[in-house]
């Protein structure tokens, strides 16, 4: 490159960069709006219905707060009331289990703890279509990314509902590694000029610390629509996509999909909040604004409310699968483990490693390692592991749930 | 009695001068007439006579010469008739009853004083109030008996260089209370009164050139004006000095061409349209948005137009050049409030750009080579003295170097652009002139490796000129625009297509003038114009691709208009402007209309009915009358107040869902579902002029009522939507502001200094929740900005030298800004206050530069000098837009800014 070319490509490297110079920042609340935020979907399940209530909260702060003690009721035009209670994750559950009827009229009423008074607009319960179909493939992304996706056909054979939300939650198995029948307990610490004196004692482990299951909720607004589609049916519409190296596939996965039928209104609403928090184009962006919902204070106000409260027809779905199933190569599991070989009579530092005596009690005290293998012969040297390796209740939960098929 | 001495000794020298060079004449006339005698001497001297035929109409001339030079021979010839005559260059320059006077001596009239006191027992009494400097030519003769008070100078204004005619030249007396432009052909014909009278000519790009006349009654008077631009001086808004204060327009704005190249520039374009936004009520959202927001307008109610032809984009690589070639450009109008009557279709403003005509004696040009462009315009005549043609090309070589870059992420970056420009003017004869522009301008860039845009213009364009007589003239244009773009994406085998749009426009418009007395000038006409719009095709660009071809239904509207204007000049200190504009629209098929049930909101479960058009037939029509009415008082000879109040009209509307005006956004014509925008506006306005004109100050308030803008629902989608009606509303607008201009337009520290503060809302109110907008409440507009200030400073240090300045503050535009966050369907989401209820910091910005000019002979063969700027010196960090998105469950802000940071340019410039 001649020297000219170079100062030139400098220049429009430069120019380049900050043509369109697009930095993350930290965004200070001007002003803070603190609002009711209402989730509620009333299904034609018959089981104990659920409304969420939380508010918002400041643009520098991480987590919403439960809106507690509200008088939260759902009635429908057969004069029927139905109360929810707070439940211990602070969610709202109706007393007795009911379900949203068709050709009925269901309307949300709650009252906060500091007084205000809120309405829903009345819903009808949406038409019914019922996922016919939900199948994991293996497929390859666009960017080349390999990985399974959770599809979903749906049919329709009435042919009214045209707009589809979606939740799932996803269960795995996770099988600790280096998981040992066995675990050490150290007692009777002593101390003087020489070091430390403890004793090891080698216990059975007391509860299931091999197997566990972990349940996660779906992240983000999941929606489709027939509408612009002749035939009037959802066909493979990926719900989720689970990249081959992703460890939740160790082991055996199972995904429950549910389908909610939307109504237009409802739909887009979830659609304009999903969109707003998208990036469409670097240069330019779309004009965001306050969503109205069809919730509002009872009494003559502007105040705002987020959500939206629906009747909707459930469908839901469960499959399982294990990597197996796929030609994949095996997931790495979650965490490194640092497999260690520690010796009780190692007492010294000085021998160029480390005091291993020491080490041993840190970790196992401090850090919770968990006994990873038999003791050798010498009865003095544990192999030690990380717990996250040796113990899943560190990472998961060890209760097997009911629907649990191996 | 001395200053007629002096007048007469003033003429012997000037004659003297030239004596020296002449030959020596041998000729006899005998009864010749005075045509003939004239066209013997061109053989003989082998120089061109400049004249009009008619002075030497109906004379003869006896007389004979023996060897005699040039200067004793035209003297005699002339003796008995009105006719001066100069000589310079090898040509001889006739005048009736006018006298030219080269460029004197500042010292030459240093007896002016000692003249002037003497003057009273001589001439009219308006002398002594003149003030009279400089020599006085003679008009008509002097008749005692005369009780006429007003006479009619006519004559024409030609280029010196050139010889070409100088249209749009405003001639005047320097009271500024009589005054007149010149046609194409550079005639004119000035009413001014009897007695001694101080003639003043002014036009963007030539000196202004004063004549004191003495007028005795109806007479000719010819100006010969020199080219600002090769004296290098510094012409800075020269254009139609005075207009601000004489004519009824409120609310003009004229860009000075010539005097760009002493503005800063940005990579080193010159940019017109940068310009006009620096002028008080011209905004643009920020750097990198295309578009302008005139008097608190959207971006899609200005009329820009080329030749006369719609201009759709009339910028580069999204909005940073603007896609005019500022060497083939003549003049920029932009009327903001007082649109005259014939032009219509939009609501805010018209820029009126017209290219000039091209050289009709010599062939020239004009170049400059930038960092990032260059750009080369020739003219040259076809046929000498009667038709010329102009071309100009601009490239950007941007990609070839891109490519020649080692980073990989810039190999695959494009951005080029180029745009050409042709002129063809003919002039037939006195009566007919012909002009035909070809205009197209093309770019193609890719932000993202996976996605190419492209956009191009296209204009083409004739005009024909016929002058019926002396008082009726007539106008007619045709033209046609095309605008279309096109995203090429090919990233995933399956998902590659190719989105292309396009609109074209062909109109016919038939202008006449009638010249019907002092009082009374009339201009009325028709115009029809066809709209073509395929608003969208989607097509897979391979074999593998899922996407599926969609071509949206194309939309046909035809927008014609009939209006009558009328320029009544009620006294000396009243003049009204009358303009009556009828508009009509179709929507024409073959469409298909969906009909939605009255007060639901439009979504597909409210469709009611479906109505099916044939070709041609009118689907839906809007009309109604535009009123232009505007009138100018004289409070004092350099002070008027102007008022005006407009109507105008807009069946078509820019579909854009980003905040800014993009290439990619889309024009929508009016149809059943959607109504044409309408707006009101009244203005009023104080214009004072200082030191004849040098310095200009205005201030002009004025408030504008909106109907029917158009706006979209939260998240709208635009593109390839068969049922658009459903995302759109239509809402109020209102607009109000003041604007404060000084301008100072002359001498070696020159320059402007703008300021406004203009307010923009918006309303969108329905009965239907998801259709209002902030209850319903009136609320800022996107490009909302109060706060305008902005001065252009030039100071010529010496010839060589001169520097510039250019400061901007601007209050930050609105956005909706997060107000807390929340979390649904497990995720973090932000929630948004009332639309633009907060604002983005400040916009402030400082560019300098300086132009070095090579050796500055007038008769160089080729002059040129080097721009020096430096964009944003202070480094601004001007933030254009916030947003925030939702990255992995939780929310992200982001701000983006364009120039950061300093940027140095430096660009050579040549004209041959």
């Amino acid at each position: 490159m001649s020297p000219k070319i170079k100062h030139i490509s400098i220049f429009l490297s430069v120019l380049m960069v900050i043509m369109s110079c697009r930095e993350p920042f930290e965004p200070e609340s001007i002003e803070f709006l603190d609002a009711l935020v209402i989730e509620s979907v009333i299904t034609n399940e018959l089981k104990n219905q659920e409304v969420r209530l939380t508010r918002t909260y400041k643009l520098e702060d991480n987590e919403p707060l439960v809106e507690n003690n509200a008088e939260v009721t759902v009635h429908d035009s057969n004069n029927n009331i139905y109360a929810f209670t707070q439940n211990q994750e602070g969610i709202y559950v109706s007393d007795v289990e009911f379900q949203a009827e068709e050709d009925l009229i269901y309307q949300l009423f709650i009252t906060t703890q500091n007084g205000k008074t809120y309405q829903s607009s009345e819903v009808t319960l949406t038409p019914i279509s019922e996922i016919s179909n939900l199948y994991a493939e293996l497929t390859t992304k666009d960017n080349g990314e390999q990985g399974i996706s959770i599809f979903v056909d749906s049919d329709n054979t009435s042919g009214e509902a045209n707009y589809f939300k979606y939740d799932y939650e996803e269960t795995y198995k996770v099988i600790a590694p280096n998981h040992f029948d066995f675990d050490i307990e150290l007692t009777n610490l002593t101390q003087d000029a020489n070091g430390i004196e403890y004793d090891i004692v080698v216990t059975e482990r007391e509860q299931e610390e091999r197997v566990c299951y972990s349940t996660e909720r779906s992240v983000g607004i999941i929606q489709t629509t027939t509408n612009e589609l002749n035939n009037n049916y959802v066909s493979r519409f990926e719900v989720n996509f689970i990249p081959i190296n992703d460890s939740k596939i160790l082991e055996r996965y199972s995904i429950l999909v549910n389908q909610y039928i939307q109504s237009l209104e409802a739909y887009t609403y979830y659609n304009t909040i999903d969109e707003l928090g998208s990036l469409n184009n670097i240069l330019s962006q779309t004009q965001p604004g306050y969503v109205l919902g069809n919730i509002q204070p009872s009494s003559e106000s502007s105040e705002k409310v987020i959500g939206y409260f629906e009747a909707a027809t459930i469908s839901s779905e469960r499959i399982y699968f294990n990597f197996t199933d796929f030609d994949i190569p095996q997931p790495d599991y979650f965490y490194e483990c640092d497999l260690l070989t520690l010796d009780y009579n190692d007492n010294s530092a000085r021998d160029g490693d480390i005091n291993e005596r020491n080490a041993l009690y840190r970790l196992i005290t401090i850090n919770n390692y968990k006994l990873a293998s038999g003791i050798d012969n010498s009865g003095t040297i544990y192999d030690i592991v990380n717990p996250e390796c040796g113990d899943c209740t560190s990472i998961s939960s060890n209760i097997r749930p009911d629907f649990w098929e191996d | 009695m001395i200053k007629r001495c002096f007048y007469i000794i003033s003429v012997l020298f000037c004659q003297f001068l030239y004596a020296q060079t002449n030959q020596s004449i041998t000729v006899s006339f005998n009864d010749t007439p005075l045509n003939e005698a004239v066209s013997q001497l061109e053989q003989i001297t082998n120089y061109p006579f400049f004249f009009q035929d008619e002075w030497l109409k109906d004379q003869t001339i006896t007389i004979s010469f023996d060897n005699a030079p040039l200067q004793q021979v035209l003297k005699g010839v002339f003796k008995e008739s009105s006719i001066n005559f100069y000589i310079t260059q090898n040509r001889v320059i006739l005048t009736n009853n006018s006298y030219i006077y080269n460029t004197l001596p500042d010292d030459y009239f240093n007896t002016d004083s000692n003249v002037i006191e003497d003057k009273s027992a001589v001439f009219y009494n308006e002398y002594e109030a003149n003030n009279i400097k400089g020599d006085v030519v003679t008009i008509g003769k002097q008749n005692e008996n005369s009780s006429q008070e007003f006479y009619t100078i006519t004559g024409i204004v030609k280029n010196e260089s050139t010889n070409e005619p100088i249209q749009n030249l405003v001639i005047s007396t320097n009271n500024k209370a009589n005054y007149t432009t010149t046609n194409s052909a550079g005639y004119f014909s000035l009413e001014v009164p009897a007695g001694i009278n101080v003639i003043e000519t002014n036009l963007l790009g030539y000196e202004s050139t004063i004549k004191n006349v003495l007028v005795y009654g109806n007479g000719t008077l010819n100006f010969e004006v020199l080219e600002g631009a090769e004296q290098l001086d510094e012409v800075l808004i020269e254009a139609k000095k005075d207009d601000n204060v004489k004519t009824a327009v409120v609310g003009v704005t004229t860009i000075d061409v010539a005097g760009l190249k002493n503005i800063p520039v940005v990579l080193g374009e010159r940019d017109i349209l940068k310009i006009a936004t620096t002028m008080p009520g011209v905004k643009t959202a920020g750097e990198g948005a295309s578009g302008f927001n005139v008097r608190g307008g959207r971006t899609d109610q200005n009329l820009i137009l080329l030749d006369n032809a719609v201009i759709y984009s009339p910028s580069h690589f999204l909005g940073f050049f603007s896609a005019l070639n500022p060497f083939t450009t003549g003049s920029l109008d932009i009327y903001k409030a007082s649109i005259p009557a014939e032009y219509g279709g939009r609501l805010s403003s018209v820029f009126d750009i017209r290219t000039k005509d091209g050289n009709i004696n010599k062939f020239s040009g004009e170049g400059s080579i930038g960092p990032v462009t260059a750009n080369i315009s020739v003219e040259t005549p076809v046929i000498k003295e009667k038709s010329s043609v102009i071309a100009g090309f601009r490239a950007t070589y941007s990609d070839w170097i891109l490519r020649a870059i080692d980073d990989e992420n810039l190999k695959n970056s494009e951005a080029s652009f180029y745009d050409g420009i042709v002129k063809y003017k003919h002039r037939f004869n006195e009566k007919n002139t012909i002009q035909t522009s070809f205009y197209y301008s093309n770019d193609k860039f890719s932000i993202t490796s996976d996605s190419i845009y492209k956009y191009n213009n296209r204009l083409a364009s004739l005009k024909w000129d016929h002058s019926f007589n002396e008082k009726n003239k007539a106008e007619l244009i045709l033209v046609n625009s095309q605008y279309k773009y096109n995203i090429d994406y090919e990233a995933d085998a399956n998902r590659n297509f190719d989105f292309g749009y396009k609109i074209n426009e062909t109109q016919l418009k038939l202008n006449f003038d009638y010249f019907h007395s002092k009082k009374h000038k009339f201009k009325y006409g028709i115009s029809s114009k066809l709209y073509n719009i395929n608003p969208g095709t989607i097509k897979p660009t391979d074999n593998n691709s899922d996407i599926e071809y969609k071509s949206l239904e194309k939309e046909k509207g035809l927008e014609s208009a009939i209006y009558i204007a009328d320029l009544f000049e009620v006294t000396d200190k009243l003049l009204l402007d009358f303009g009556l504009r009828y508009s009509f629209y179709a929507s024409l098929g073959p469409t298909t209309v969906n009909i939605y049930e009255e007060g639901k909101p439009k979504n597909p479960s409210t469709i009611i009915d479906q109505e099916t058009y044939g070709n041609n037939a009118f689907a839906k029509t809007y009309g109604g009358p535009e009123f232009r009415l505007s009138l100018r008082y004289f409070l004092a000879p350099e002070l008027s107040i102007k008022a005006a109040y407009n109507k105008t009209i807009q069946y078509i509307h820019l579909l854009s869902n980003n905040t800014t005006e993009s290439p990619i956004d889309t024009w929508k014509l009016s149809d059943f579902n959607t109504k044409p925008q309408k707006a009101d506006q009244f203005s009023l306005g104080l214009y004072k002029n200082f030191d004849t004109g040098n310095i200009e100050i205005s201030l002009e308030g004025y408030y504008k009522r909106m109907t029917d803008i158009l706006d979209y629902k939260v998240g709208a989608d635009l593109i390839l939507n068969e049922f658009l009606e459903q995302e759109l509303l239509q809402g109020e607008g209102k607009a109000y502001g003041i604007e404060f201009l000084l301008k100072k337009k002359k001498g070696k520290f020159n320059g402007w200094l703008g300021y406004s503060y203009s307010r923009s809302f918006v309303k969108l109110d329905s009965k239907i929740n998801e259709e209002t907008v902030n209850n319903g409440d009136f609320f800022p507009a996107n490009y909302d900005k109060p706060h305008d200030f902005t001065t252009v400073l030039n100071y010529k240090l010496t010839h060589r030298f001169s520097f510039s300045a250019n400061f901007t503050y601007q209050t930050g535009r609105p956005i909706t800004y997060p107000i807390g966050k929340y979390v649904i369907a497990n995720e973090e989401q932000v929630v948004y206050s009332d639309r633009n209820q907060y604002r983005i910091p400040d916009y402030y910005r400082l560019d300098l530069g300086i132009n070095i000019e090579g050796n500055h002979k007038i008769k160089k063969l080729a002059h040129s000098f080097w721009n020096i700027s430096v964009y944003n010196v202070l480094g601004r960090n001007n933030p254009y837009s916030v947003y925030f998105v939702n990255e992995e469950g939780r929310i992200q802000a982001y701000q983006t800014s364009i120039f950061a940071v300093p940027i140095p340019t430096i660009t050579y410039n040549f004209k041959f």
